[in-house]
């Protein structure tokens, strides 16, 4: 079933090529204005500008995950599957919509204003990490919000603060990797990010089913 | 409703008035602000200049001893002390005095330099010392002769004061007071708002809306409670960080968590139909705790913060609280919390009433 609603997912964004071009659009830019006004940039401003841009594009992201399914579709596909299974789907679709634009990101800096130690095996670790909790957070802030009025907005206000402690280990611990501490070194580091994702996973997964009813 | 109904609320508000009573009003102890000279040399004769705060050295001007105290680090015997008492004491004023004191030649401890304890009593106001502030330097070391010179003097009897008073620390001096609300606030928000979540997880198995008028109920008060505890905390910043907010990892996390539960507002404010409005702000504001916990009790912790209780800092060890400050730091928690809940219950029965008036409407 996930499989399937998986495919549906990829459907709807091939009919609608699009809105992925439009975030690719909005990455270059955005790195592109960094590159031209930010000039000589340190580890640390670096790092935050990456991790910034990020967030943005994970909100553009994962404001469309509910939005495509217009009310007739919707009955449609809740007659057919579980919500736990829609957003599962949903989910593991952004982690790798997430993913993707990540590298892309880190692909389009590094172009630009390279930087050692940026385009490393640890980095790619924790961006899988952080994709991994930001789809799961933001997949659930988007279908909370996609039953209010003013949804990107709403999506935003509501995320924003939750996804605070995910982006603030991430920016800690890809700083350390920026400065050329080896992955062995900051391993344990890791184990929190780990345990921030497997929070969200437990939660999403109760409360879902609960807030689902009609 | 029955007087069983209402007892807790009679508690909370004399227990507050209490508190706010004995908190604001009982006085601070006696303590030295500032001793000059700090830097001093064996065998010669020294006189320092003690600045006090809250003392009576004119009323009690009889009965005032000086003492010079250091307890060797590298002793074996925990106990060891050495303590030497001033030979004259002049009475300025209140606050000030001058004590002079006839240094041995030798220090009782076997390195050139040492660290050592000033300490005034009176029988009015009982002893109070400044520790590890003066520091002493010998020319050459001669561990035996200075136990000997230091051990003559007799065994002094300290005073202790029979009022109640709050201790004297340096930096925090009056502001000890705010440990009764800041703290109380912070506490009872987490009351506030982890019966909130009770409420919210009997609403999402129950569908009950009164249990999501008092959840929401609940929210408001501890939020009401967290902005006040914000708001407490940035005068304390004041006071002795010289700052009303700095990038302090607790501070940013606390104004977060205050920022998670507006928003809880905003999508309350943001879904029109009501029951999906409950069953949404339900599900938010589970996800709101558990979010919240590690931001408050463990990000903290993993790095270096100024507020007491984190990156090694101290909150509540015997040095901070002692009995005279529990006596009403633990009235004070209860007391915001009882109140707290009140205020809550309030807010939850002008909504319900709301609620049935909407009901009656509709119908």
């Amino acid at each position: 079933m996930i499989r399937l609603l998986l495919r549906k997912e990829l459907l709807f964004e091939w009919r609608s090529l699009f809105q992925l071009g439009g975030l690719i659009s909005f990455l270059i830019g955005v790195s592109y204005l960094v590159y031209f006004f930010a000039g000589e940039l340190s580890a640390r401003v670096w790092n935050l500008m990456y991790w910034i841009i990020f967030l943005f594009l994970t909100f553009f992201a994962a404001s469309r995950s509910y939005e495509e399914d217009n009310t007739r579709y919707r009955i449609l596909t809740y007659q057919l599957s579980s919500p736990v299974q829609l957003f599962i789907a949903k989910a593991i679709y952004l982690l790798g919509i997430l993913f993707m634009f990540g590298v892309i990101l880190m692909l389009i800096f590094n172009a630009w204003i390279p930087r050692a130690h940026s385009f490393s095996l640890s980095w790619f670790f924790i961006l899988a990490i952080v994709c991994l909790g930001f789809s799961l957070l933001t997949a659930f802030t988007s279908f909370i919000a996609s039953h209010g009025q003013v949804k990107q907005i709403l999506m935003v206000i509501i995320s924003l603060p939750l996804c605070f402690p995910l982006i603030g280990m991430a920016f800690s611990l890809s700083l350390d990797v920026l400065n050329g501490e080896s992955a062995g070194s900051i391993i344990t580091k890791f184990y929190p990010l780990l345990a921030i994702d497997l929070i969200a996973l437990a939660l999403v997964t109760f409360l879902l089913p609960l807030s689902w009813k009609n | 409703m029955t007087e069983k109904h209402y007892w807790w609320k009679i508690v909370g508000v004399v227990l507050m008035l209490i508190v706010i009573n004995r908190g604001l009003l009982t006085p601070l102890k006696h303590g030295i602000m500032d001793v000059s000279p700090d830097r001093i040399e064996a065998g010669k004769q020294v006189v320092f200049k003690i600045n006090s705060y809250n003392a009576n050295y004119k009323q009690a001007e009889k009965e005032i001893q000086v003492y010079l105290k250091h307890v060797p680090e590298d002793s074996k015997n925990k106990q060891e002390e050495f303590i030497l008492k001033a030979n004259a004491i002049e009475v300025i004023n209140e606050n000030q005095l001058q004590a002079s004191f006839q240094l041995p030649s030798h220090l009782p401890d076997s390195r050139k330099v040492a660290l050592f304890t000033l300490i005034v009593d009176n029988a009015l106001d009982g002893a109070t010392a400044i520790p590890s502030k003066i520091i002493m330097l010998q020319d050459s070391v001669d561990l035996a002769d200075g136990i000997r010179q230091w051990s003559s003097s007799d065994k002094p009897h300290f005073h202790s004061p029979n009022k109640m008073y709050f201790p004297y620390r340096n930096i925090l001096v009056e502001t000890i007071r705010n440990t009764f609300f800041h703290v109380s606030l912070w506490f009872s928000m987490f009351l506030m708002f982890g019966m909130s979540v009770y409420y919210s997880v009997k609403y999402l198995k129950s569908n009950d809306p009164d249990a999501d008028l008092r959840s929401f109920a609940l929210v408001r008060t501890g939020l009401f409670f967290g902005i006040m505890g914000c708001l407490t905390g940035s005068l304390w910043a004041r006071f002795t960080w010289e700052t009303w907010w700095t990038t302090d990892i607790k501070l940013n996390m606390a104004a977060l968590t205050i920022l998670i539960y507006m928003s809880y507002l905003v999508l309350r404010a943001a879904i029109e139909d009501k029951d999906r409005k409950a069953r949404i702000s339900a599900a938010y504001n589970i996800f709101a705790l558990v979010a919240v916990i590690p931001l408050i009790f463990i990000l903290p912790r993993l790095t270096d913060s100024l507020h007491p209780g984190n990156g090694g800092n101290p909150a509540f060890g015997s040095d901070d609280m002692d009995n005279s400050l529990r006596i009403i730091f633990y009235p004070a928690v209860l007391a915001f919390m009882l109140v707290g809940l009140w205020m809550a219950s309030l807010l939850y029965r002008s909504d319900k009433l709301l609620y049935i008036i909407e009901e009656k409407e509709n119908n």
